[in-house]
C-alpha cells in the first residue's frame, strides 16, 4: 500500500483514462476541504538529494522517510516534470512547498498523508460545457489507515429544482454512478455539482456527501458495531459528551430496536438492552390508559423499587424532546433518534421530586443540514398468530364429565331453584338423582357429552391470528438556514378479537430554523390519531366448560340457557313474569356490543436558543401536549347482560293478565359517549453560560432556570338506555326514583337492584409544579470534570403543605479520565479509562390526591338510596406527618475501551437509600380507616451493572461483535415504621409482601408436611408441631421462600455478519426470584362453582387424595363436598400456599432473532433506490428455564401462581427499508 | 366528581349528608342481628350455603367465633360505625371553625354528629360489650372511645361499660341542646329523635324513670309538629289501600317495607336492606318465624300481611311458624315512631304508670288492626308483669325478623323479670327436622371483636 500513488498513476484502466481524455487537462481540480483538516504540521525531517528527481521519486523519497503518503491526481503533473533536490534535514513543508512552486497546486498535511489539490476555485474560469460534470475522486480507508476494497461509491443525482432534467438524460448518469473502490481503496467518479455521494461499506457506518468541487478525497469509514464517534447524552436539560459525564447513563443498540415490531411500545422494546432496566413481567406487567389516550406501556423498573407504592409510582419518568410526558404512545417509534437512560443522581436530581425512579429520554429525528431531500420507507408486518390456549392445563371434556359424576353430591347441594350454574352434565345428574331419569340414560347423555371437545371452536370462533402492520414514510432535508425532517406513519395493530380495529395514524415535522448566527428555533410537531373499533369480549378461554359447543354442525349458534345464572324453572318463571326472553346464545353476543374511540394527540414543543454575549445564552423550552378524544360504546338490548338488567328493573304484573311494568326500555340499548381531553404544558426558561479558558483545555458552563408544568385532565362520559340506532332516539329514565328506590316493591328477581349508574360522569383533576434549578459543571485539562444540580420543586399535589415540599433535590459528580494522563499515554491497548463518583438526593412523590396532609373529600350524587340530597364522602384522611419520598444515591463507575476500541463498556455500583417511603400502610382500624397512605419506611437498594461490547472479529467479509447487559439489584426494606400488627397471622402474612429486613415483595409460603388421613394438608410450625387446624399458623411460621423481583438480568446480543447479511440473536434473562406454581384450588363445592367460563379446573385435582392411606403417595388435598365442613375442618390454603409449590422463576429466552440483508447499492440503482435493508425476525423461544413444571415465567403471576394465557407463542416479523 | 378540603359550614352540613350514615344495603344495619334473633327460625335448604365462608350459619347458631381471621370481609355493622365515625368527629371537632355559616348552623350540625355518634356508639355496644347493668358497668369491658379524627393514633382501649355509656348520654345530652325541633330531611337527627334515642339507652341500661322525660318529650314534639305519623294498616292494606297491590315476592308493593325513600314513620331514619340476597352473609333467605312468635299475632293483626306462607321456592312452607316476611325487605334501625310509642309505654309500664302504658300501646295497635282487636286486654292491662310482658311481644310484633329482638334479648337476660330465659334457635331440613341450637349464656349474647381489633391494639382484651 505504501506506494499506491503510483499505481494510481500506472493504474489508468481504459474507462478511467477516457474519462480523463474527455476533461480538458487544463482544468484542473479544484479544490475541497478535506474532511479533518488538520493544523499540525509535522516536525519530521527529510535529507534527499538529486538532480532532476521526478516528483514520483520525490514523493517516494517523503514516504521512506517520514511515512507519509502524498495523494494527488496523475494528470497534476507532467509526466517530465522534474527538480533538483537538495535536501538537508528538511521538514516536509519545504519540501512540498518547493515541488510545487510555481504551480497551481496547494496541499494539506493531515495526520500522515500529504494531499495535493488544486490552488483555487475562484480563479479557474470553469467552461461552460463542464460546469456540472466534475470529478470526485478519492481514496476510502478504516480508522487505522487501511484501505477499504470494495466499498460501494454509489451517487444520487440531485434533482435539478431549475430544469428538470429529462428522463433518458438523467438515466446515464445514474448508470454510471456506482462503482467500487480497487484493492487500494481508491475511486474516481464522475458526477454532477450537488449530487449525494454515499461510500458504503459492510460493517461500517455509510459517509454521505454533497459534490461540490472537483477533490480528492480521503475517506475515513468508522466501524458500525462500536461506538467509536462521539456519543452524545441528552439529560433533557442538557447536552453531554461521553467523555465529560459523570452520570451514570446507558443508551441501547437503536438498531435492535428498530427491528423489534412486535410491540408499538418502545419501553417494551429496550428489553435487555440496558443495564438496570428491568421489564416487569407477571401480574404487574403493564399500565395501561394512563392518560385516557388508550396507550399501553410496559412496567419497568430502573435500579430496583424504592417506593412501594404501586408498579406507576414506580416506573421511570419518560421525557421526550425535553418535555415529561405520560407515555410515549404518540410517539412513532421510527422518527427515535436517540434514547438515554438516566440512573444515578447526577443524571436524575435536576427532575427533582418526580426523579427517583429513573429517566428515559428520547428525541426525535432532525432534518440533517445540507442535504438534499431523503425520502425513507421502513415498513414491516409483524405476526402472532392466536393465543396458546392449551398453555393452561385443564381437564379434557371425558375427565371432566368424569370427575362430575365422582364428585356429584345431592344430599350437599340439593336441587333447588338458587342454585346457580346448573351445567348440562349436572341437570343430567339431578335428574338421575331425583329419578326423572334412568341410570342407562344418564350414562349415554354423559357419555356422549365426554365425547365432546369445544376447543377447535374456541379457537377458531372466538379469536383470530394477531399482526402488527406498521409503515413510515419520512423525508428529511434542508440547508443553513432551515432544515426539517417529516414523517407519516401508520400502524394497524389486528389484535386476537375478531371484529377488532385498531389503526393509529402518525404525522411528525420537526422543523430547524437558524435565522442568524446568534438564534436557533427548533419546532417539533406531531399529531397522531388513534381510530380503534371492537365488539363484545366473552372471554372464553380454555376453562371454559370443555364439553361446550357454539355452533351446531349446520352452523347455527347454540343457545345455552342454563348460562343466565339463573336455574331452569326459576329462569321460567323470570321469563313468563317479566316478558323478557333469557335465552343465551354466545355466538350471537358476539355482535351485540360496538365500541369505538377516536383518539388524537397533539404534541408541541418548541426549543429556542439565542446568543446574548459572549458564551451566555437564553434557551426556552416549551411543550405544548393536548389529548382530545372520543369514545362511543352500544351495547344491544339483546345482550345478555342488558336483558337481565331489565330484568332487574322489571316489576312483575300485579295480577294474572296484566303487563309487568318496566322501569327501564326493554328495546333499544345502551349507547355510552365519553370525551377526554387532558392537557399539559411546560415552560423552561434557561440562562447558559459556556466558557473555555485561554488553553482550551478547560471547560465551564453553568445554566440557571425556572420550570412551570401543568397537567390537566378531564373526562365525561354519558349513557342514555333504550338507544335505538335507526331513529338516534332514547328513553327518558326515573334516574332519580331507580337510583335512591330502585323498583317499588322490588323487581321480577325479587332482589334489590343494581344501580342504574350514574347517566353523566365528570371528572378533573390538576396538577402544577414550580421549580427552579441551576445546573453547573467544569472540566479541567480534559482530565477532570466536576458535575453539580439543584432544583426545588413546589407541587399543587393535592393538600400539601408547601413547608413539606420545599426539600431541594441536589447532585454532585465527579469523573476522573484517567486515559488522558500522561503516564497513561504509553498503554497503546487503553484507549478509554475514567473513573466516576456521583452522590445526590432525588424524590418520588405520591399521584395526584394520592396522599394529603388534609382531609380530602368528595362529592357524592345520585348513589343508590340517596334521598338527602348530595354529599361529602371522605375521600382520603389526612396524614399531617405526610412528606415526599427521598432517595439518596451513591453511584461509582468505571468507563473503559481497551485494544483498539474492540472491547468497551462501563461498570457502575450503585447504593440507593429511599426514606420517607410512602406506601400503603395498615392501621389501626378503630380509626375509621383499614389503611392510609404515608411514609412508612426506608427500603436500599444496592448493585452492580455492566455493560459491555465487544468485536470479537472484525473483518472485511466477516464480523462478529457482542453485547452484553447484566445488573444486578439487592433490594431491602430496612425498616416499616408501622409494623402490621394485625397482621401477626400466617393467612395474612402469607400473601403479605413487605417485612423488614427482606426485599420488597417477599414471597412467603407454609412448610408443607403432608396429608393427614382424611386428605387434609398439614404444614409444621416453626416449634416443630404439625397441624392441619385452621389459624394455627403465625407468621413466624412462615418460610421466607424468596422475592418476585429478578436479582440478575440483563441481555446478551450476539451479532454475526457475513458481507451483506448478517444475523442478531437477543437473549434476554432473569435470575434468582421465584414463583408459585399453579395448582388445583378447586376442592370444595360444585365443579361449576367459579361459572362456565373459568370452571374448568387444573389435572392435577385427578391425583388428589381419594380413600385413606392415599397421603403417603399425593400431596394433593381430598375433595370436601360441603363448603362449610371444608372450611371449618381443613385450610387448603396450607397446600395451595405451601414452599413445595414455590419454584424459581429463573429463565433465558431468545427474544429475537433477526435475519437482516442490505442490497448491494449497484443491484438497486436500476430502479433508483439508494438503499434496501430486509430483514426476518423470529420472536420468543424459552431456551431456558430452572422450574420443572413447563412455566413460563413472563405468563406467571408470580405471587398467586396463576398461569396467564400467553397471548401468542412466537412472532414473526418481515421488515424492509428503503431510501430514496 | 371533584375533590375539594372541607371549609364552610356548607361542606360539613354535606358531609352529614352521606348516604351511608341513613342508608346501606350489603351486610350492615342489624343484619347480623336478624339472624341472631329467637323469634325466628330456619329452613337449611334455603338458609346454609348462600356465603362461602359458612358466617350466616354461625351466626344463627351463636358460633363463637365468626370471622376468619382475615381483615376480610370485615363485620358488617362494625365496619359501617368505623367507617362513619372518622367524619363524624371531624365535623365534630372542625365545624364551628368552618365559615360562612350561621352560628346556630354549625351548632347544629355539630350536634347532629354528636347525636349519631352517640347513637353509632350505642349500636356497637349492642354486639361487643355485655348488657349493661349497673352493678358490674364500672368493670365490664366498655367500647373504645373513638373522639378524634386521627388516622395516627396508635392504641385504643376498651374502658368500661360505664364510660361508654356515659360517653353515648354525654353527646345524646350535648346535642339535643343544640338539635332543632323538626330536621330538614329525617335522615338527619333532630332534637325528639335525640331525645327518643337517649330515652331508649337509659331503658336498655334500666333506667325507665330517667328514660320517661324524654320520651314524652319527644313524642309530644313529634305530635305537635306532625313530622312523624303512623300508617293505619287498617286502611293501606284494605282494598283500594296505599300499599296494594300485593305482589308474589315482595307483598304489599307499596308499602314503607319495600321503599327505603318511604320516611312517613321515621323519627330518624336509617334503612337496611333486610331482604333475600344471593351470595352475601345477611339477608332473611331461609329465615321463618317460629312458632312462638307466629303464635303472638292475633287473627286479624294486618301486620300479617307482610307475611307469606308461600317459599321463595313456590313451596308452602309447613315448618316452625310457617310464616316468612316478605313484605319488608328495607328494614329500619334509626328510630321509627312504632318503637317510640313502644318504648313510651314500656317506661311507663315499668314506672307502674299502667294507664299511660296501654294508651301508647293501643295507639299504635289501633293502627296495625281493627280498633275491636286493638285494645289491650284488661287482665293484662292491669298486671305490671303481663303489661310489661305484652308491650315486650308487641315489640315482636312490630319488628320481628329485623334485628330489634337481638337487643331485647340481651337486655332482658339481665332484667330481674326475665331471669332464666332460654335462647333456642331450629333449622329444619327438608323432609322437616330440626336440629336446635341453644345461646350459651351470657358469653354468647356478646359477640366478640375480630382477630384484627384485638391485634391492632395490644393489651385489648377480646370478650370471652
Amino acid at each position: 500500500m505504501y506506494n499506491f500513488y503510483t499505481n494510481v498513476i500506472c493504474r489508468q484502466n481504459r474507462r478511467f483514462s477516457k474519462i480523463l481524455l474527455v476533461m480538458k487537462l487544463t482544468t484542473l481540480i479544484m479544490v475541497l476541504a478535506i474532511l479533518q483538516v488538520s493544523a499540525r504540521s509535522s516536525a519530521q525531517k527529510i535529507t534527499f538529494s538529486q538532480k532532476k528527481a521526478t516528483v514520483k521519486q520525490v514523493f517516494k523519497e517523503i514516504k521512506k522517510q517520514t511515512g507519509f503518503d502524498v495523494f494527488y491526481l496523475p494528470e497534476m503533473f507532467k509526466a517530465d516534470q522534474t527538480i533538483d533536490a537538495n535536501f538537508k534535514d528538511a521538514p516536509i513543508k519545504e519540501i512540498m512547498d518547493k515541488v510545487l512552486i510555481g504551480q497551481p497546486l496547494t496541499y494539506t498535511i493531515d495526520e500522515n498523508t500529504i494531499v495535493i489539490n488544486k490552488k483555487s476555485i475562484s480563479h479557474i474560469p470553469e467552461q461552460k460545457k463542464d460546469a456540472n460534470s466534475i470529478r470526485i475522486t478519492g481514496v476510502v480507508t478504516d480508522s487505522t489507515g487501511t484501505p477499504l476494497t470494495g466499498a460501494t461509491v454509489t451517487v444520487v443525482p440531485a434533482r435539478n429544482e431549475a430544469t428538470p432534467a429529462s428522463p433518458d438524460k438523467e438515466q446515464p448518469k445514474i448508470s454510471s454512478a456506482s462503482i467500487f473502490t480497487d484493492e487500494k481503496g481508491v475511486f474516481s467518479i464522475d458526477v454532477s455539482e450537488g449530487d449525494m455521494i454515499s461510500i458504503s461499506f459492510i460493517g461500517y457506518q455509510t459517509y454521505i456527501f454533497t459534490a461540490k468541487q472537483k477533490a480528492f478525497l480521503k475517506i475515513t469509514l468508522h466501524p458500525a458495531s462500536t461506538q467509536l464517534k462521539e456519543v452524545i447524552i441528552n439529560t433533557g436539560y442538557q447536552l453531554l459528551s461521553k467523555e465529560r459525564a459523570t452520570g451514570s447513563f446507558s443508551k441501547p443498540d437503536m438498531a435492535v430496536i428498530a427491528k423489534r415490531g412486535g410491540t408499538m411500545d418502545l419501553i417494551g422494546r429496550m428489553e435487555g438492552l440496558v443495564p438496570g432496566l428491568v421489564l416487569t413481567f407477571g401480574d404487574r406487567s403493564v399500565s395501561a390508559n394512563n392518560n385516557g389516550n388508550g396507550v399501553t406501556t410496559r412496567n419497568s423498573l430502573i435500579r430496583g423499587t424504592s417506593t412501594i407504592l404501586t408498579a406507576q409510582n414506580s416506573a421511570p419518568l419518560l421525557v421526550l424532546n425535553g418535555v415529561i410526558v405520560p407515555d410515549f404512545g404518540t410517539l412513532n417509534l421510527d422518527d427515535v433518534a436517540d434514547i438515554t437512560v438516566l440512573k444515578d443522581a447526577a443524571a436524575l436530581a435536576i427532575y427533582g421530586a418526580q426523579s427517583a425512579n429513573g429517566v428515559v429520554v428520547v428525541t426525535t429525528k432532525t432534518g440533517s443540514k445540507q442535504l438534499k431531500p431523503v425520502i425513507s420507507y421502513s415498513g414491516y408486518i409483524n405476526f402472532r398468530g392466536k393465543p396458546n390456549l392449551n398453555y393452561i392445563p385443564v381437564l379434557n371434556s371425558q375427565q371432566y364429565i368424569q370427575t362430575a359424576k365422582e364428585i356429584f353430591s345431592p344430599s350437599v347441594n340439593p336441587y333447588s331453584d338458587f342454585l346457580t350454574n346448573i351445567a348440562p352434565h349436572e341437570t343430567i345428574l339431578y335428574n338421575l338423582d331425583m329419578g326423572n331419569i334412568s341410570q342407562a340414560q344418564a350414562n349415554k347423555s354423559l357419555d356422549s357429552l365426554g365425547s365432546i371437545s369445544n376447543a377447535g371452536q374456541i379457537k377458531n370462533l372466538f379469536y383470530r391470528n394477531a399482526f402488527t402492520n406498521n409503515h413510515t414514510v419520512s423525508a428529511s432535508g434542508g440547508g443553513g438556514f432551515y432544515s426539517y425532517y417529516g414523517s407519516l406513519g401508520y400502524t394497524q395493530e389486528h389484535n386476537n378479537s375478531p371484529g377488532a380495529v385498531n389503526n393509529t395514524y402518525r404525522v411528525n415535522l420537526t422543523q430547524s430554523f437558524n435565522p442568524g448566527d446568534r438564534v436557533k428555533i427548533s419546532l417539533n410537531t406531531s399529531l397522531q390519531n388513534l381510530v380503534t373499533s371492537s365488539g363484545s369480549n366473552l372471554n372464553v378461554s380454555n376453562t371454559y366448560l370443555p364439553y361446550q359447543l357454539f355452533q351446531d354442525a349446520k352452523g347455527n349458534a347454540i343457545n345455552m340457557p342454563f348460562m343466565t345464572g339463573y336455574e331452569e324453572g326459576l329462569r321460567q318463571t323470570y321469563e313468563q313474569q317479566s316478558g323478557i326472553n333469557l335465552d343465551y346464545y354466545p355466538l350471537n353476543e358476539l355482535n351485540y356490543t360496538q365500541s369505538k374511540n377516536n383518539l388524537l394527540a397533539v404534541n408541541v414543543t418548541a426549543n429556542g436558543t439565542v446568543q446574548l454575549f459572549k458564551g451566555l445564552s437564553f434557551q426556552g423550552t416549551y411543550g405544548y401536549q393536548k389529548l382530545p378524544g372520543t369514545i362511543s360504546s352500544f351495547t344491544d338490548g339483546r345482550s345478555l347482560a342488558l336483558r337481565k338488567r331489565i330484568l332487574g328493573f322489571t316489576a312483575p304484573a300485579a295480577a294474572p293478565g296484566e303487563s309487568p311494568t318496566y322501569y327501564i326500555p326493554a328495546t333499544g340499548g345502551d349507547y355510552l359517549t365519553g370525551n377526554n381531553d387532558s392537557r399539559s404544558w411546560t415552560v423552561r426558561n434557561q440562562l447558559v453560560y459556556q466558557t473555555k479558558t485561554a488553553n482550551g483545555r478547560d471547560d465551564f458552563s453553568f445554566q440557571l432556570g425556572q420550570e412551570v408544568k401543568e397537567f390537566y385532565n378531564y373526562r365525561t362520559s354519558n349513557v342514555v338506555l333504550g338507544y335505538d340506532q335507526a331513529l338516534g332516539t332514547y328513553a327518558q329514565i326515573d334516574y332519580n326514583t331507580l337510583n335512591t328506590n330502585g323498583v317499588p316493591g322490588g323487581s321480577v328477581i325479587g332482589n334489590i337492584v343494581s344501580l342504574l349508574g350514574a347517566p353523566f360522569n365528570i371528572s378533573k383533576s390538576l396538577s402544577r409544579f414550580n421549580s427552579y434549578f441551576a445546573l453547573g459543571s467544569y472540566t479541567y485539562n480534559n482530565k477532570f470534570s466536576l458535575d453539580a444540580s439543584i432544583r426545588q420543586d413546589q407541587s399543587s399535589l393535592f393538600g400539601s403543605d408547601v413547608s413539606t415540599q420545599s426539600k431541594p433535590f441536589w447532585s454532585a459528580g465527579g469523573k476522573w479520565r484517567m486515559s488522558n494522563e500522561a503516564f497513561m499515554k504509553s498503554i497503546t491497548w487503553v484507549n478509554d479509562l475514567s473513573l466516576r463518583a456521583t452522590y445526590g438526593v432525588t424524590g418520588n412523590s405520591p399521584y395526584n390526591g394520592a396522599g394529603t396532609q388534609s382531609d380530602v373529600i368528595s362529592a357524592l350524587s345520585g348513589s343508590l338510596g340517596q334521598i338527602a340530597g348530595d354529599a361529602f364522602v371522605i375521600q382520603n384522611p389526612s396524614n399531617r406527618q405526610l412528606q415526599w419520598e427521598s432517595t439518596s444515591n451513591i453511584n461509582l463507575g468505571l468507563n473503559f475501551a481497551l485494544l483498539n476500541n474492540r472491547i468497551s463498556g462501563s461498570v457502575d455500583y450503585y447504593y440507593r437509600n429511599s426514606t420517607g417511603l410512602l406506601g400503603t400502610t395498615p392501621i389501626n382500624p378503630l380509626t375509621g380507616f383499614v389503611s392510609v397512605l404515608g411514609n412508612v419506611g426506608r427500603i436500599t437498594n444496592k448493585g452492580l451493572e455492566l455493560g459491555l461490547t465487544t468485536e470479537n472479529i472484525r473483518g472485511k467479509h466477516f464480523g462478529w461483535s457482542t453485547n452484553f447487559t447484566f445488573a444486578y439489584n439487592k433490594n431491602k426494606i430496612i425498616s416499616l415504621t408501622k409494623p402490621n400488627l394485625y397482621s401477626n397471622v400466617a393467612s395474612y402474612g402469607v400473601s403479605t409482601t413487605l417485612v423488614p429486613g427482606l426485599p420488597i415483595q417477599s414471597l412467603f409460603a407454609y412448610r408443607y408436611a403432608g396429608l393427614d388421613n382424611l386428605g387434609d394438608p398439614q404444614i409444621m410450625l416453626h416449634d416443630g408441631t404439625i397441624t392441619k387446624k385452621i389459624n394455627a399458623a403465625k407468621t413466624e411460621d412462615l418460610k421466607y421462600m424468596g422475592t418476585l423481583v429478578p436479582l440478575f438480568n440483563g441481555g446478551l446480543s450476539n451479532t454475526v455478519r457475513y458481507n451483506r447479511l448478517s444475523l442478531t440473536a437477543n437473549i434476554v434473562y432473569s435470575l434468582g426470584n421465584v414463583m408459585r406454581r399453579d395448582v388445583n384450588q378447586f376442592y370444595t363445592g360444585r365443579l361449576t362453582n367459579d361459572g362456565f367460563r373459568s370452571g374448568n379446573i387444573a389435572p392435577s385435582f385427578l391425583d388428589r387424595w381419594k380413600n385413606p392411606g392415599d397421603e403417603a403417595f399425593t400431596d394433593i388435598p381430598s375433595y370436601v363436598a360441603a363448603g362449610k365442613i371444608n372450611a371449618s375442618r381443613r385450610n387448603t390454603a396450607y397446600y395451595t400456599l405451601a414452599d413445595i409449590n414455590v419454584v424459581s422463576a429463573s429463565y433465558a429466552k431468545l427474544r429475537d432473532v433477526t435475519l437482516s440483508y442490505t442490497f448491494a447499492p449497484q443491484m438497486l440503482k436500476s430502479v433508483g433506490i439508494q438503499s434496501l435493508n430486509i430483514y426476518g425476525q423470529a420472536t420468543n423461544f424459552l431456551i431456558w428455564t430452572a422450574n420443572k413444571y413447563h412455566i413460563d415465567p413472563e405468563y406467571q403471576s408470580l405471587n398467586s401462581g396463576f398461569r396467564g394465557i400467553p397471548p401468542f407463542t412466537h412472532g414473526y416479523t418481515l421488515g424492509l427499508s428503503f431510501t430514496l | 366528581m371533584g375533590s375539594q378540603l372541607a371549609v364552610t359550614t356548607a361542606d360539613y352540613d354535606k358531609i352529614m349528608n352521606d348516604p351511608a350514615l341513613y342508608f346501606s344495603i350489603s351486610n350492615s344495619g342489624l343484619s347480623e342481628a336478624q339472624l341472631m334473633g329467637d323469634e325466628v327460625d330456619a329452613q337449611a335448604d334455603l338458609f346454609n350455603g348462600i356465603d362461602a365462608t359458612g358466617q350466616r350459619e354461625k351466626f344463627f347458631d351463636w358460633s363463637e367465633v365468626i370471622y376468619p381471621h382475615v381483615t376480610s370481609p370485615l363485620p358488617g355493622m362494625l365496619s359501617l360505625q368505623l367507617s362513619q365515625r372518622y367524619a363524624l368527629n371531624k365535623v365534630i371537632k372542625e365545624v364551628m371553625n368552618s365559615t360562612e355559616g350561621t352560628p346556630q348552623a354549625k351548632s347544629r350540625i355539630r350536634a347532629e354528629a354528636l347525636a349519631t355518634r352517640a347513637w353509632s356508639n350505642f349500636q356497637l355496644v349492642n354486639y361487643y360489650c355485655k348488657p349493661y347493668t349497673a352493678a358490674t358497668a364500672g368493670t365490664d369491658m366498655g367500647f373504645p372511645l373513638i373522639t378524634e379524627p386521627d388516622v395516627n393514633t396508635p392504641v385504643f382501649n376498651r374502658g368500661t361499660l360505664q364510660q361508654t355509656h356515659n360517653a353515648i348520654i354525654q353527646d345524646f345530652t350535648d346535642a339535643i341542646a343544640a338539635l332543632p325541633e323538626t330536621p330538614a330531611i329525617k335522615t338527619r337527627m333532630s332534637k325528639p329523635a335525640a331525645q327518643g334515642l337517649l330515652g331508649k339507652v337509659y331503658l336498655f341500661m334500666g333506667r325507665p324513670a330517667d328514660a320517661l322525660p324524654l320520651l314524652k318529650s319527644a313524642l309530644a314534639s313529634i305530635t305537635a309538629s306532625g313530622m312523624s305519623t303512623l300508617y293505619n294498616y287498617n286502611t293501606t292494606l284494605a282494598a283500594g289501600g296505599s300499599f296494594l297491590p300485593v305482589n308474589p315476592s315482595v307483598g304489599p308493593l307499596n308499602g314503607p317495607g319495600n321503599n327505603n325513600a318511604d320516611l312517613k314513620e321515621a323519627v330518624v331514619s336509617k334503612v337496611f336492606y333486610s331482604g333475600r340476597y344471593n351470595f352475601n352473609v345477611t339477608g332473611n333467605n331461609g329465615l321463618i318465624l317460629t312458632a312462638e312468635a307466629a303464635a303472638l299475632y292475633g287473627p286479624n293483626d294486618k301486620r300479617l300481611l307482610l307475611y307469606s306462607n308461600i317459599n321463595t321456592d313456590r313451596e308452602v312452607i309447613t315448618v316452625g311458624g310457617k310464616l316468612r316476611k316478605y313484605g319488608v325487605q328495607y328494614s329500619r334501625w334509626g328510630l321509627q315512631l312504632p318503637e317510640l310509642y313502644l318504648l313510651s309505654a314500656e317506661c311507663k309500664a315499668r314506672l307502674n304508670d299502667l294507664a299511660g302504658a296501654k294508651t301508647d300501646l293501643e295507639t299504635l295497635r289501633k293502627n296495625r288492626m281493627p280498633a275491636a282487636d286493638a285494645t289491650v286486654p284488661a287482665a293484662t292491662a292491669n298486671n305490671q308483669p303481663a303489661l310489661i310482658k305484652f308491650i315486650m311481644d308487641e315489640r315482636t310484633r312490630e319488628f320481628a325478623m329485623e334485628g330489634y329482638r337481638w337487643g331485647d334479648m340481651r337486655r332482658l337476660s339481665v332484667d330481674p323479670l326475665y331471669t332464666g330465659m332460654v335462647f333456642t334457635h331450629h333449622i329444619y331440613d327438608a323432609a322437616g327436622a330440626s336440629t336446635t341450637y341453644t345461646l350459651n349464656q351470657p358469653e354468647r349474647l356478646v359477640l366478640k371483636l375480630p382477630d384484627y381489633i384485638i391485634d391492632s391494639n395490644p393489651g385489648m382484651v377480646n370478650n370471652p
